[in-house]
């Protein structure tokens, strides 16, 4: 390794002494950037549902997990409580959870309408109010917000609610960079594209001229592949980048 | 818990990656030639300005680096191509590239000459494209394994207006943006990604320039000089530069033709 890269550019992307909290934090994409923030110095909170921490091995030092139930606003505070008082603060929020109903618009109920925006927006909305007050304490603070390329652009069909409410995800993240850009606070998300994890169905297929693996970067995606531009918007090097929405898709968008 | 450096250093170095950074002899692209080469990059430096290029190359080779000053004017295309085949030669190939090199001379609207628009779009679109081939067909040459990763510095003003008596200039780089799209699409079955950065705000010689060189007359006016419209206030050329060593590494290895602002939250303020 070149000693200029260790002493001068590896800081620049350094977490050390910061506290992460990551939703959706077991399995996927939350889970790789929740490992990835660890390597990078960081003590790393992974939340998720009892079943998906329960199935959690071999946990690096300084990575835990902690179980909730993402519906509830109590259950919410409370992890964010514990997390504030085991770890003496929260600097860094990744809002990872997720659920796909994938159902055709027709088909879908009120009741999984609701349910999809509970998790996908209204979880991470109260997740955020939540943790900002400790980021304001401690001087500043990154939202980084997992949505999805289907919230500008339909990919799939049969996606409505879950596009709907990254779309809303998308939106409610650019309004947080402003109303934080006072508290030193960026917030950001991530579209991923065509990025295959546990939790998606095999059911899914993408349609339109982006399906067409030749017109993109080397096909289907892994969960890893968003770790570079979480721990970029994470970092001190990504400090001047707030409000944005960056794909990260192979070129699914423009394909 | 201890850093490991080599997972950082696996996302974001470059070893012994070749890159072309334009119009590095000054702000935003200095910056960037001194990051990358810090990154384990080797770097020519293609500017208009030949000293200004040399003082560049000369710190980074005091400082242990390796890197070469060539004089070019990226809207010539003899220079281009002459530009292109010595970086390659020095260095046995090309991995990076980053079209930097701007002009920026405001104008007014109803005064301004065809001469200053075309001065404009020759410099930051055609002096885009002209790099892009050039260097593309050595990326293709050198094959998919290989790859390249290609970098296009455009501006916010692209997607909402900053100063006025810039329409020139926002539309050149409108077209960088838009050939940043295009190739970046044609070119993914070669392995080359190719994104672009809007910087919003960024204190460099060029920007104090613009706004203090009297025979330039030119008082900036527009919404980006609203106090407190650049949310997280003005950018450091670093800024830029960490962003740009992010889309040229590994970090960003399943990104392309994407479009990031740099701009401290202008876009959303
Ligand atoms: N500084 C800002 O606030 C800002 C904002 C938005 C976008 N940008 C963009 O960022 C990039 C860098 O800006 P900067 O402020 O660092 O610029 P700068 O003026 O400090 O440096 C630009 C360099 O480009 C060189 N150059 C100019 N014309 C050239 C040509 N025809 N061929 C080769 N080299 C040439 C100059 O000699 C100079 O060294 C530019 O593309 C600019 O449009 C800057």
């Amino acid at each position: 390794m070149n000693p200029q890269f260790e002493t001068q550019i590896a800081p620049m992307f350094c977490l050390t002494g910061k506290v992460a909290l990551v939703t959706g934090g077991a399995v996927g994409m939350g889970k790789s950037v929740g490992l990835a923030y660890a390597a990078a110095g960081a003590t790393v909170v992974l939340a998720d549902s009892d079943e998906r921490v329960a199935a959690l091995v071999d946990l690096p030092a300084g990575v835990s997990a902690r179980s909730y139930d993402i519906t509830s606003e109590e259950a919410i505070a409370t992890l964010v409580a514990d997390v504030v008082s085991e770890c003496g603060g929260v600097d860094i929020l990744v809002n990872g959870a997720v659920v796909n109903h994938n159902k055709p618009i027709l088909e879908t109920s009120a009741a999984e309408w609701d349910s999809v925006q509970s998790v996908n927006l209204r979880a991470a909305f109260i997740t955020t109010r939540q943790v900002v007050p400790s980021m304001q304490a401690r001087g500043g603070g990154r939202i980084i917000n997992i949505t999805t390329i289907g919230s500008v652009n339909p990919v799939l069909i049969g996606n409505g609610a879950y596009s709907a409410s990254r779309a809303g995800l998308n939106q409610f993240t650019r309004n947080c960079a402003l109303d934080f850009a006072g508290d030193a606070i960026t917030a950001n998300a991530i579209l991923p594209g065509a990025i295959i994890t546990e939790t998606i169905p095999s059911s899914l297929k993408p349609r339109g001229p982006g399906a067409d693996p030749t017109r993109h970067l080397g096909g289907f995606g892994k969960p890893e592949y968003v770790n570079g531009i979480a721990l970029l918007l994470a970092s001190p090097a990504g400090r001047y980048i707030t409000g944005q929405l960056i794909a990260v898709d192979g070129g699914f968008l423009i394909s | 818990m201890s850093i490991n450096t080599q997972a950082i250093c696996d996302l974001f170095a470059v070893p012994g990656k070749v890159a072309i950074v334009t119009g590095a002899g000054s702000g935003i692209g200095e910056a960037t030639a001194h990051l990358f080469s810090k990154a384990g990059a080797k770097v020519v430096i293609a500017d208009l300005v030949l000293e200004d290029g040399q003082r560049v190359a000369d710190a980074i080779n005091a400082d242990g680096g390796e890197a070469i000053a060539i004089s070019c004017d990226v809207s010539d295309e003899p220079q281009v191509q002459a530009m292109v085949a010595k970086a390659r030669e020095t260095f046995g190939g090309i991995d990076i590239l980053v079209n930097n090199a701007a002009y920026r001379p405001k104008a007014d609207f109803f005064g301004m000459g065809v001469d200053d628009w075309d001065r404009m779009h020759a410099v930051n679109t055609r002096g885009t494209f002209l790099c892009m081939r050039e260097v593309i067909k050595v990326m293709r040459d050198q094959g998919k394994e290989r790859g390249g990763a290609i970098i296009n510095i455009s501006t916010i003003g692209t997607a909402l207006p900053t100063i006025v008596n810039n329409v020139h200039y926002d539309s050149s780089k409108a077209g960088v943006n838009s050939i940043t799209k295009s190739t970046a699409s044609e070119f993914a079955v070669d392995g080359i990604r190719i994104n672009a950065v809007m910087p919003g705000g960024v204190s460099t010689g060029g920007a104090k320039k613009m706004q203090t060189d009297p025979s330039r007359n030119f008082v900036p006016k527009g919404p980006i000089m609203m106090p407190g419209r650049l949310l997280l206030g003005m950018a450091e050329p670093i800024q830029l530069a960490s962003a740009i060593l992010f889309l040229a590494s590994p970090a960003s290895s399943y990104m392309t033709g994407h479009i990031m602002a740099v701009d401290g939250g202008y876009l959303v303020g």
